[in-house]
């Protein structure tokens, strides 16, 4: 490979780099939102998990914005700002990206319910992960009723998330056609 | 040429995944171990943090702010009847409380009872409330600046919170007392029985190491017991809410749920410095001697005679 031929193949592979850095920060303040909404008292203890939401909708619409390493920092990120395991859930997002990963030509070929039936084995997966390792190191069972219900209130709030992505996503595309 | 790129590539891919999961498991290990370098890390990143999570709350606060603003409204007149009937009521436990502060210091001048330990309050704003199923913590805005300690009690006027166990420059972060690993030295405040609250990570704790003649009654106030030296005796946790067996669940006397405020009670213990903790100044093992009972032989200070 010729000296300019690298140049321009290093220059492609880095091209995502801002758009991925982009996608770090917002998943970021997704997690701060996530941290914030504790203070009303009805997600006191179980704020559901908008950050997943979007990894999720990024992971399976624009796979290459999503490197594995910044799902990881995300999840180490709510591990320090919950105060939980830390990596419990740095872990629970990479084995969720993997996941997303081996399923996504066919949830990209499903209909609605398929990605919202898979977000919803994604969701399961990534608390249940928590849970086991939570229950193994610490020799003892939490309350059961708020993870179910961090589970339950991060379902119910997927097809919103979905929807606002999607009109986001489209609006974006809009803007760089015009541009 | 391109081929061999390609799988150099997919290799090093390969190779950086293995290693981030090895990482991930490799901190909850280490978190676990509680190291202290990585304890540091901890508390420097929450340190720094907690500012911008305070500003991303900040519109959260103003709807929580508004609904709260219209709910008050629309329940003003009954609130205002119910107010006035709790202001009779509070001037009457008023004058309760004077006799019975009067009876109290002349008691104590009879026992020779000595005041608690001189602490000073030191109000905080809750920056975060707990998010997440597994830990029930929170961030306030006071850290070693203040002079907080880990181990300082954290109360509202209701009673006890929790108590600090991470410090940074200008916060720290606090153990509430529903937090799965929070263990409390507690008594019942009518018996006197002690017992040990312990958190669920849910809205009740639960009272457990109680002795057999102890019976705990539905609405029984829970005190700390001061046992241990941390906690102050006498702060309200809880009021005992269930009893079932040997199960007894406690409702905790603060609602956990609404904290914007609380106040760090300063002085009195220096805070637990679990950095110089040596077992072996506190502990001292008996020699294994299986034809002798546990505390044959030892007098009153654990010596043996």
């Amino acid at each position: 490979m010729t000296r300019a031929a690298r140049y321009f193949a290093r220059a492609e592979f880095a091209i995502d780099w801002p758009i991925q850095f982009l996608v770090g920060v917002i998943g970021v303040l997704l997690t701060f939102f996530e941290g914030s909404l504790a203070l009303w008292s009805l997600f006191y203890g179980a704020t559901p998990l908008l950050s997943l939401v979007f990894l999720y909708w990024m992971m399976v619409q624009y796979e290459n914005f999503v490197p594995v390493f910044l799902v990881f920092v995300i999840g180490l990120i709510s591990d320090i700002l919950f105060s939980d395991i830390l990596g419990g859930r740095a872990t629970a997002y990479v084995l969720a990206f993997y996941y997303v990963g081996f399923r996504r030509t066919k949830i990209l070929q499903g209909d609605f319910m398929q990605t919202w039936f898979d977000f919803a084995l994604v969701v399961t997966g990534v608390m249940l992960f928590q849970l086991l390792i939570f229950s193994l190191l610490n020799f003892a069972i939490p309350a059961v009723t708020p993870i179910l219900f961090q589970i339950g209130s991060t379902l119910i709030l997927f097809p919103m998330g979905y929807l606002l992505l999607f009109t986001l996503a489209s609006l974006v595309e809009k803007v760089r056609m015009l541009s | 040429m391109a081929r061999t790129s390609d799988k150099s590539r997919a290799r090093r891919r390969r190779v950086a995944n293995f290693l981030l999961i090895v990482i991930s498991f490799s901190l909850m290990f280490l978190g676990k171990a509680d190291i202290a370098a990585l304890r540091n890390a901890h508390v420097g990143a929450s340190d720094f943090m907690a500012p911008l999570v305070d500003l991303v709350s900040a519109p959260v606060r103003g709807v929580d702010t508004m609904v709260t603003g219209i709910r008050t409204v629309a329940s003003l007149r009954a609130e205002n009847v119910r107010l006035q009937g709790e202001n009779d009521l509070l001037k009457r436990w008023r004058r309760r409380a004077e006799i019975l502060e009067s009876e109290n210091r002349q008691l104590r001048s009879v026992t020779g009872a000595v005041a608690p330990e001189r602490r000073t309050p030191l109000t905080a704003r809750a920056v975060t409330a707990p998010g997440g199923s597994f830990a029930h913590t929170l961030l306030i805005a006071v850290g070693y600046e203040s002079d907080i300690r880990a181990g300082n009690p954290v109360v509202t006027a209701d009673g006890l919170v929790g108590l600090v166990v991470d410090v940074g420059k200008s916060y720290a972060r606090v153990l509430m007392i529903s937090d799965i690993n929070a263990r409390i030295p507690v008594i019942l405040a009518s018996s006197s029985w002690p017992g040990l609250t312990i958190g669920q990570n849910g809205m009740f704790i639960e009272l457990a190491f109680l002795p057999e003649e102890a019976k705990p009654q539905i609405g029984e106030l829970v005190l700390t017991s001061g046992h241990g030296g941390v906690l102050p005796a006498g702060l309200p946790v809880g009021r005992v809410n269930l009893v079932r067996d040997h199960y007894v669940r406690v409702q905790p006397a603060v609602d956990l749920r609404s904290l914007s405020y609380v106040s760090v009670l300063t002085g009195g213990v220096d805070g637990i410095d679990t950095r110089d903790l040596s077992l072996g100044d506190y502990f001292t093992p008996l020699p294994i001697d299986d034809d002798s009972r546990l505390l044959e032989g030892l007098n009153a200070v654990g010596e043996r005679q």
